[in-house]
């Protein structure tokens, strides 16, 4: 019996445990013996979004148990936007190895009210505005916009946005001959607030080098007004909820 | 004064472009440079309407954030206590010729707008130039045209120099004789009062000699030529060139 119709053949006070996986906040993977994906919850699609899934399959048979059975292992990891304390790596066959990783929480929670109390933007203007006074110290960078043009007005707290901007453009040193900004809207991500759902828009910013050492500073910036952060060696990129 | 930010250097248009932009957002400013480079008026071209105060009168700018919605806050840096402003729901543009610790720029400005010296913009002289000749025209109440391209235009404290050499060039421009000689007299009564000398006619001959020579040799370039222009022997003329310290 496979481990997916065992799962499913367990009820759970009439429902089904397999949802209860589906829609967990920890990402779950089941790899077959090959080492392909038989089954992934929500959080690791997701995940996989920002790390190949070969990853996570490479991890459970680094860490599996020597024998069947499920083996739990604490070690920070980071993909991405998504940090973990954990993982669980459990098989009971040849066939099949699954993997549990477990997040570390996240700040705070963001109020709705707060949200909405962010004046209504054009966040072309923004970004625009950014770009003008980075071009003016790096005036030797070419700088190119690939801008989605369907993105409405929506809330945001300017000065603080405007903030994240500009230090995440003072990452880029005169290093760089090409400053490229992407502005587009992330399909199938969503910023859940109690209990509403706003789409995300992300802005990726990508050179050839970049300077991490703001990168703290630039995060905790951005989370206090719930723009999520990536961070790479030459681009980082703000995931920016659309608040209407 | 003239009341509007005058731009044609590239990077002064570019910033003015960007406070345009500022205007219409929810956005606190930071503008930066040296004494005479223009951050009052390019904070007046993003805040119009609103009062304007020196960091140094942090009571009233405490007042002011109470009673309106915007503020222009000059001198920034002489904010004794900026982790006490409250800013919540409020706007400020601010203005600073020194250096601002980074946490607190981060703390509560979006934007930062860095004016650079005259100097480095020499395309805006020219347009500042012709502004502050009409304005000292209107204040002097003087009808002559001044030709801005005899002027040497001091950078040294930005605009605030070259207003001053516009001055000084228009009521130069304008004086006749009757005030040369009133000037001149004044000059030598106190030096007259103040010198211990016992030669002082010879001691400020120089005052007639100097722009006398000086002049001369603008107009007629050779030392040959102005000496007989002068009536003077060519020697004599060489000597006090010399004695002078005039470069020729």
């Amino acid at each position: 019996m496979s481990l997916e119709s065992n799962i499913e053949s367990e009820p759970l006070n009439g429902g089904n445990l397999k949802n209860w996986l589906e829609y967990d906040y920890n990402p779950f993977f089941v790899f077959g013996s090959s080492g392909e994906v038989v089954y992934l919850n929500r959080s690791a699609e997701l995940l996989s979004g920002y790390e190949p899934v070969k990853t996570f399959s490479d991890l459970a048979l680094s860490y599996a148990s020597i024998d069947f059975g499920y083996k739990t292992t604490f070690m920070p990891l980071s993909f991405g936007k998504f940090s973990f304390f954990a993982i669980t790596v459990g098989y009971e066959d040849e066939s099949h190895i699954g993997i549990k990783l477990y997040q570390s929480p996240a700040g705070k929670e963001p109020s709705t009210a707060k949200l909405k109390s962010y004046e209504n933007t054009n966040v072309y203007v923004l970004i625009d505005i950014n770009i003008a006074l980075a071009k003016s110290r790096l005036s030797q960078t070419e700088f190119k916009n690939e801008f989605d043009p369907s993105i409405p007005e929506f809330r945001l707290s300017q000065n603080d946005f405007s903030k994240v901007l500009r230090r995440a453009y003072d990452t880029f040193g005169a290093d760089n001959s090409t400053l490229t900004t992407v502005l587009k809207l992330k399909t199938g991500e969503f910023l859940y607030v109690q209990g509403e759902r706003y789409p995300l828009i992300e802005v990726v910013i990508s050179g050839q080098n970049r300077d991490s050492s703001d990168d703290a500073a630039i995060e905790s910036l951005s989370g206090g007004i719930n723009i999520g952060t990536h961070f790479e060696a030459a681009s980082l990129s703000l995931e920016v909820p659309m608040v209407t | 004064m003239s009341q509007e930010f005058l731009a044609a250097a590239p990077s002064s248009r570019e910033i003015l472009k960007t406070a345009h932009l500022v205007k219409g957002l929810q956005i606190n400013v930071l503008i930066t440079g040296e004494r005479g480079t223009g951050k009052t008026l390019l904070a007046r071209e993003i805040l119009p309407n609103a009062a304007s105060v020196d960091g140094a009168n942090a009571d009233e700018i405490e007042q002011l954030l109470l009673r309106s919605d915007a503020l222009i806050i000059e001198n920034f840096d002489q904010l004794a206590r900026p982790d006490r402003l409250e800013l919540e729901g409020k706007r400020i543009v601010a203005t600073t010729a020194r250096v601002i610790d980074p946490s607190v720029i981060d703390r509560f400005f979006g934007i930062t707008l860095a004016l650079l010296p005259l100097v480095q913009r020499q395309e805006d002289v020219p347009l500042l130039a012709e502004a502050f000749a009409a304005e000292a025209r209107r204040t002097l109440m003087v009808e002559n045209r001044l030709d801005l391209q005899n002027v040497h235009l001091d950078l040294s404290a930005n605009a605030h120099s070259m207003r001053r050499s516009i001055y000084s060039a228009l009521l130069l421009d304008d004086v006749g004789e009757s005030e040369l000689l009133a000037l001149m007299e004044r000059f030598l009564r106190q030096q007259l009062t103040d010198s211990q000398s016992i030669n002082i006619y010879r001691d400020f001959l120089y005052l007639y000699d100097r722009p006398l020579i000086e002049a001369g040799l603008k107009e007629y370039g050779s030392q040959l030529k102005l000496s007989s222009i002068l009536g003077i022997n060519r020697n004599t003329l060489r000597k006090k060139i010399y004695e002078l310290g005039i470069e020729h």
